[in-house]
């Protein structure tokens, strides 16, 4: 019913399948796509599946696995790399013991690498779902961390 | 379009504006390297082998990029040449290609291409990673490790065929070949039309059957038409010594445009009910071989106050042969006229803007008919209406489905359209009623039988009922309808196979299966079409025609015995 109703915001136009998809995604309490969801938004905009699928699996801001609360998605492109964004990675996944691309076991992390964030000034960076960091350093992204988990 | 005027390699040329550089290349004999490019597909751009010199800068594909006038084209430099090896060496670099043992060897674009351009090492190392296969399929086999990701598998599922199954799944290198939404081939929509086989240039699509029996060019090619429905789709039949190899859509043939369906393509290949080879007669109750010569004087012996029933799949020759014999007394096992006249011919479907399909699964038969719409209607140029009660495949595709009982609501939505063709088959009474007061639109009958119109062309029509006096001869596959209608009765059955449904009958004759005979039969569009024989029937086998003459000749024989036993009194 929820999905019905996230559906009929939009236009049933093929254009609307990201925006929508985005919406489905951000409805899901584990951040992700389900079956279902992609399933719906297929037959709300008269896609075939395959397309549907194809298009949620390409971008890699969707999901399809579930994710944990918070997405923790650090730069790795050129000048964030430059800057000592692996030692970041390397560190975040010590922090949360977890590998990129997987979630925490309470459900709270998953930690991602992303590609140019646009930022670069002030690199190296990251965000956590909407929230943009820069100038980070290993202790900073552990008191992000930390903050997150005492604000849960 | 304007004609302007190109350089290719030096040589003047002129052409249509607008066509591709390839285009222009492939018509003037000049030979650019291609992978992604397929004939029967839109321009795609995809794997960079066909590589040019256009103008300045980058080097440009030749299937992707539009001729322009004065425009100087050069299609083999040094650079050029490295950059399509380029192409070559990361297209076998990402995947497994184990040519050796692969079921494309010989018959594979990318080796070929291999070999064309003098590929002697690999610069990346290949059989690092496993890929998925997916042999679910019961006709076709996906591996993955094989796969260039040119998408013509792709393309043609969606753009020729119209049913939208395979897509493309995740970004880049991590590319795979898409089944709905990651399904088994064999849970899909997938209605096994083949053409994404006919089209992978690899072997990462493949013919299970067809597998390690033989090369495309070890095989005759014999181009027919399918007899297994009306629509009568044009085939290219591989044979190699007696067997098929497989069966391909003819993309020349004006009726499919090299779409078919399962029913042509798989269906017949894989038909495994037991061959009758000679003639058996039940005596006492237990089946007897018998010689040609005897089950032609037995089936003499029985003409008098017998008749004939056909399935509408028999050829217009078979049916002449029978008339000869038997006069008015044939008939056909199922109806033969349409509930409403048709209006529309195959060619109406290409530009309609809304077809209201009534009663019958595209998807399962009339599979052509099928893509035809679909493939416009599902990217939303057209509109499909559905009427149907029961399970419906098509109902999966469109917003518009409805039950017989609500076909008010059908018909008031199909009149929102502009060209309308309705497509049916057998319909009942009242909605037949329904439908001819909608004068407007155009009606596309889908005939019963693969020759129907050939059966009412000759006069034949529907058999009601026989009683025990009368002999009743059956020329066909499915006995089963007929019985239940001739209780009582004499039966001699002439069929293809010896199931246990043809044993209810007291004499069975062998007679050639679907790729045993040639003949003509009516399509749909009331073209008289020629399917040719691919192979030789066993020893015992004679065609129907056959039979009929030797049936003849003992009548004669006995008529002229009598004449001078009369005689000698």
């Amino acid at each position: 019913m929820e999905r019905i109703r996230i559906l009929k915001k939009f236009e049933p136009k093929r254009e609307n399948l990201l925006l929508l998809l985005h919406a489905l995604q951000k409805n899901n309490r584990q951040n992700y796509l389900m079956e279902e969801d992609l399933k719906s938004a297929a037959q709300y905009l008269s896609l075939p599946p395959s397309l549907v699928h194809g298009a949620a699996t390409f971008y890699s801001m969707y999901s399809l696995k579930p994710r944990g609360q918070y997405i923790v998605r650090i730069c790795q492109s050129p000048p964030c790399h430059q800057m000592g964004s692996s030692d970041l990675i390397e560190e975040a996944s010590r922090a949360l013991g977890v590998e990129v691309g997987e979630t925490t076991p309470d459900g709270l992390f998953t930690l991602e690498t992303s590609e140019c964030l646009g930022i670069c000034g002030v690199a190296p960076a990251m965000t956590v779902n909407e929230e943009v960091h820069g100038n980070l350093t290993p202790e900073r992204v552990r008191a992000i961390f930390s903050e997150k988990r005492r604000a849960k | 379009m304007a004609l302007v005027k190109i350089k290719i390699d030096g040589k003047e040329l002129e052409a249509e504006e607008g066509k591709t550089i390839l285009k222009v290349a492939q018509a003037n004999g000049i030979e650019i390297p291609t992978l992604c490019d397929h004939a029967a597909l839109l321009p795609f751009g995809g794997c960079r082998l066909c590589v040019v010199q256009a103008g300045p800068g980058a080097l440009k594909p030749a299937c992707a990029t539009p001729i322009a006038s004065n425009m100087e084209v050069v299609t083999d430099s040094s650079e050029i040449r490295e950059a399509r090896m380029m192409v070559l060496q990361l297209l076998f670099g990402e995947r497994n290609h184990y040519c050796m043992v692969c079921e494309s060897t010989g018959q594979c674009e990318l080796q070929d291409l291999g070999y064309k351009l003098g590929l002697d090492h690999f610069e990346f190392f290949p059989y690092e990673k496993r890929f998925s296969e997916d042999v679910t399929h019961p006709y076709i086999l996906v591996d993955q490790n094989r796969c260039i990701l040119c998408r013509r598998c792709v393309r043609a599922c969606a753009d020729v065929g119209g049913h939208w199954v395979l897509g493309v799944k995740n970004r880049g290198y991590e590319s795979l070949i898409d089944i709905d939404m990651d399904a088994p081939f064999n849970d899909s929509s997938c209605t096994s039309c083949g053409l994404c086989v006919q089209v992978c240039p690899t072997g990462a699509l493949v013919d299970k059957r067809a597998s390690y029996l033989g090369r495309k060019d070890q095989a005759d090619l014999i181009l027919s038409r399918c007899d297994r429905c009306p629509v009568g789709c044009g085939l290219e039949v591989y044979r190699r010594s007696n067997y098929i190899l497989k069966i391909y859509g003819d993309w020349n043939c004006p009726t499919n445009g090299g779409v078919t369906c399962r029913l042509s393509r798989y269906a017949p290949l894989y038909d495994e009910r037991p061959r009758l080879s000679t003639p058996k007669l039940k005596e006492a109750g237990v089946w007897t071989p018998a010689s040609a010569e005897k089950t032609a004087r037995w089936m003499a012996g029985k003409l008098i106050n017998a008749e004939v029933v056909v399935e509408g799949s028999l050829s217009n020759e078979d049916l002449a042969a029978l008339k000869s014999l038997f006069g008015e007394r044939v008939f056909s096992l199922q109806d033969v006229a349409p509930p409403l006249p048709a209006t529309a011919k195959l060619q109406d479907l290409a530009d309609a803007d809304t077809y209201l399909v009534i009663g019958v699964d595209l998807n399962r038969e009339y599979g052509t008919v099928g893509s035809l719409i679909k493939r416009r209607t599902i990217p939303g140029t057209a509109k499909l209406i559905l009427v149907d009660d029961g399970f419906n495949s098509l109902a999966a595709s469109t917003d518009f489905v409805f039950s017989m009982e609500d076909l008010d609501s059908a018909l008031a939505e199909a009149r929102k359209g502009r060209k309308v063709v309705i497509v049916y088959s057998h319909l009942r009474e009242t909605v037949a009623e329904a439908l001819r007061a909608e004068s407007q639109f155009l009606r596309l009958f889908l005939p019963y039988e693969s020759n129907t119109l050939g059966l009412a062309q000759a006069g034949i029509g529907p058999h009601i009922a026989a009683d025990s006096e009368r002999t009743v001869f059956f020329v066909g596959e499915n006995l089963r309808d007929l019985k239940s209608r001739v209780r009582g009765a004499t039966l001699v059955a002439l069929t293809p196979f010896e199931t246990d449904e043809v044993k209810a009958a007291d004499l069975i004759v062998p007679i050639p299966a679907v790729f045993e005979s040639e003949g003509s039969f009516i399509s749909m569009d009331g073209e008289l079409l020629r399917k040719e024989r691919i192979l030789e029937p066993g020893e015992g086998v004679r065609s129907v025609s056959a039979w009929v003459a030797l049936v003849e000749a003992q009548r004669l024989q006995s008529v002229v015995a009598k004449g001078k036993q009369g005689g000698s009194q």
